[in-house]
C-alpha cells in the first residue's frame, strides 16, 4: 500500500493487499450496498462519506458495448477529500464576479481553491449552481453535502456536466455556475450557451499555464471565444503554491 | 381421589405434549411463512428501490412478520461491525442468534447463501440470489404446511390417547 502526499508516493504497508482487504474497504464505502452507487461505478470510482472518492480497477461488466460495473477488484486509489476554508481569500477575484478559468497541472489544488471560491461567492449572497460531476466538490452522501460549497447552493451531482449545466440554467435561475475539469466538447457547448444567457462561470482545466491552454485544440477554441474573463493560474515550486490573477479581456 | 386426581393429571400432562407438538408443527409453517415474505420485501426494497442494506435492515427490524423481524434485529446490532468482518459473517451470526425461526441446516443454509450476494452485485445478480430464496423458502413453507395439515391433528390425538393408555396401564 502506498501513499501519495505533495507528488511524493511513499511506502506505508508491504504486506501485500488482499481480496479480504478490498472487500472490506468496499463494504464500508458502500455500506454494504453497491447498487446504491451503480451510476458512479460505471465510471470506475465510489464516492464515500466524507467526501472521499475510491477509483476502481477491476474486470468491467459489459452490457451492450458499455460498463455497466466492476467486478474481481484489484485495486484502488483512495483520493483523501481536503477542503480549505478561506482559501478563496488568497485570490483577487474580481468584484463583481465574471466568467473564470483556473488552471495548473494535476494535482496543484485546482478543485479545493474552485470550491472555496464557490463557497466564498454563495455566502456573500450570490447564486451560485454547481455542476459536480465526479461528487468531488460537494461531495453529495446520501443527500447532504459533505464539503462546505455555501449555504445557498445548488448541486447536481453525479451527472454530466454538459446536461447538469442545461439544467441549471433552466431551472435555477444561476448568477454563477461552476464546474469542474473541463474535459469533452460538450462542456464547450453548454459554457458556451450558459455564457449567451449572461451567466457567469466559474471552471478549470489541466494546463500549465496560458500558452499551454492555447496550444490544445478544445481549450484554445474556448480562449478565442472570450468566454473567460480571468485566469487564476496556480504554480508549485519547492511545494508551496502560487496564485496567480490575469485578466484577459 | 388421588387415582382420579393423577390420572386427570397424567391425560393432561401427556395431551399437552401432544397439543404442543401440533403447535410446533402450526408455528413453523407460519415462521417460514414469514420469512418468505421477509425476502420477498428485501427484494423489493432492495432491487425497486435501492435501499441502502442498512437502512433496509431497519425497516425490516421492525416491518418484517415476527419472529422474523428479530433476525433483522440481531443484524442491525452487528451492522456496526462491518470492515472489521465480513457481511457474510455478521449475517451468519445473526442467523444464529435467531433460535426463534426453528431453521433446519438446510434453511440456515439457504439464508447463509443470500449474504453472499446482498449488497455485493449490481440489482440483477441481487434479485436473482433473492428469487432464488424465496423460491427455496416457499418450498420450505409449503412442505411445513403440508405436514402440519398431515400431522396437527394425529398428534394432538396421539398425545390424549397416550394419556388415556398411560392411565388404564397403570390403574
Amino acid at each position: 500500500m502506498t501513499v501519495l502526499v505533495s507528488g511524493k508516493e511513499i511506502e506505508v504497508n508491504s504486506e501485500p493487499i488482499r481480496r479480504e482487504h478490498i472487500d472490506s474497504l468496499l463494504d464500508i464505502a458502500t455500506r454494504v450496498s453497491v447498487h446504491t452507487v451503480r451510476d458512479s461505478l460505471k465510471n470506475g470510482y465510489i464516492t464515500a462519506k466524507g467526501g472521499y472518492r475510491i477509483g476502481i480497477c477491476g474486470t468491467a461488466i459489459l452490457k451492450n458495448g458499455e460498463v455497466e460495473g466492476f467486478r474481481e477488484i484489484t485495486s484502488v486509489s483512495v483520493r483523501i477529500a481536503r477542503e480549505i476554508i478561506g482559501l478563496a481569500d488568497r485570490v483577487s477575484l474580481p468584484v463583481p464576479f465574471t466568467s473564470t478559468l483556473i488552471i495548473s497541472p494535476p494535482g496543484c489544488g485546482k478543485t479545493t481553491l474552485l470550491r472555496d471560491i464557490v463557497r466564498k461567492l454563495s455566502d456573500s449572497g450570490v447564486r451560485v449552481s454547481l455542476a459536480d460531476e465526479r461528487s468531488e466538490i460537494a461531495a453529495v452522501w446520501q443527500g447532504e453535502t459533505q464539503m462546505d460549497v455555501g449555504k445557498s447552493t445548488d448541486v447536481i451531482d453525479g451527472c454530466p456536466k454538459s446536461q447538469a449545466i442545461i439544467m441549471l440554467l433552466r431551472a435555477m435561475t444561476p448568477q454563477v455556475i461552476a464546474l469542474d475539469e473541463i474535459t469533452h466538447p460538450d462542456d464547450i457547448s453548454a459554457i458556451r450557451e450558459a455564457a449567451n444567457c449572461g451567466v457567469e462561470l466559474l471552471a478549470s482545466a489541466h494546463a500549465w499555464d496560458e500558452n499551454d491552454l492555447a496550444i490544445r485544440p478544445m481549450y484554445s477554441e474556448l480562449m478565442k471565444q472570450r468566454i473567460f474573463k480571468n485566469l487564476i493560474i496556480i504554480s508549485k515550486k519547492d511545494g508551496i503554491r502560487n496564485y496567480e490573477v490575469k485578466k484577459l479581456c | 381421589m388421588l387415582k382420579l386426581m393423577g390420572a386427570i393429571m397424567l391425560t393432561a400432562g401427556a395431551a399437552l405434549w401432544g397439543f404442543t407438538g401440533a403447535k410446533s408443527l402450526k408455528d413453523r409453517a407460519r415462521i417460514l411463512g414469514a420469512v418468505t415474505s421477509s425476502i420477498e420485501l428485501m427484494e423489493y426494497e432492495l432491487c425497486d428501490r435501492l435501499t441502502p442494506v442498512p437502512e433496509l435492515f431497519s425497516m425490516l427490524a421492525v416491518q418484517a412478520p415476527k419472529p422474523a423481524d428479530r433476525l433483522f434485529q440481531n443484524a442491525v446490532q452487528r451492522l456496526k461491525e462491518i470492515g472489521a468482518v465480513p457481511f457474510s459473517q455478521l449475517w451468519h451470526e445473526a442467523v444464529q442468534d435467531t433460535p426463534e425461526l426453528m431453521l433446519t441446516q438446510e434453511e440456515k443454509l439457504t439464508l447463509y447463501e443470500l449474504s453472499f450476494s446482498l449488497g455485493k452485485y449490481d440489482i440483477s445478480e441481487q434479485r436473482k440470489a433473492m428469487e432464488t430464496a424465496k423460491k427455496q423458502f416457499a418450498d420450505y413453507t409449503q412442505k411445513a404446511r403440508e405436514e402440519r395439515d398431515r400431522n396437527w391433528k394425529a398428534q394432538a390425538f396421539m398425545g390424549v390417547t397416550a394419556g388415556l393408555f398411560a392411565v388404564i396401564i397403570l390403574l
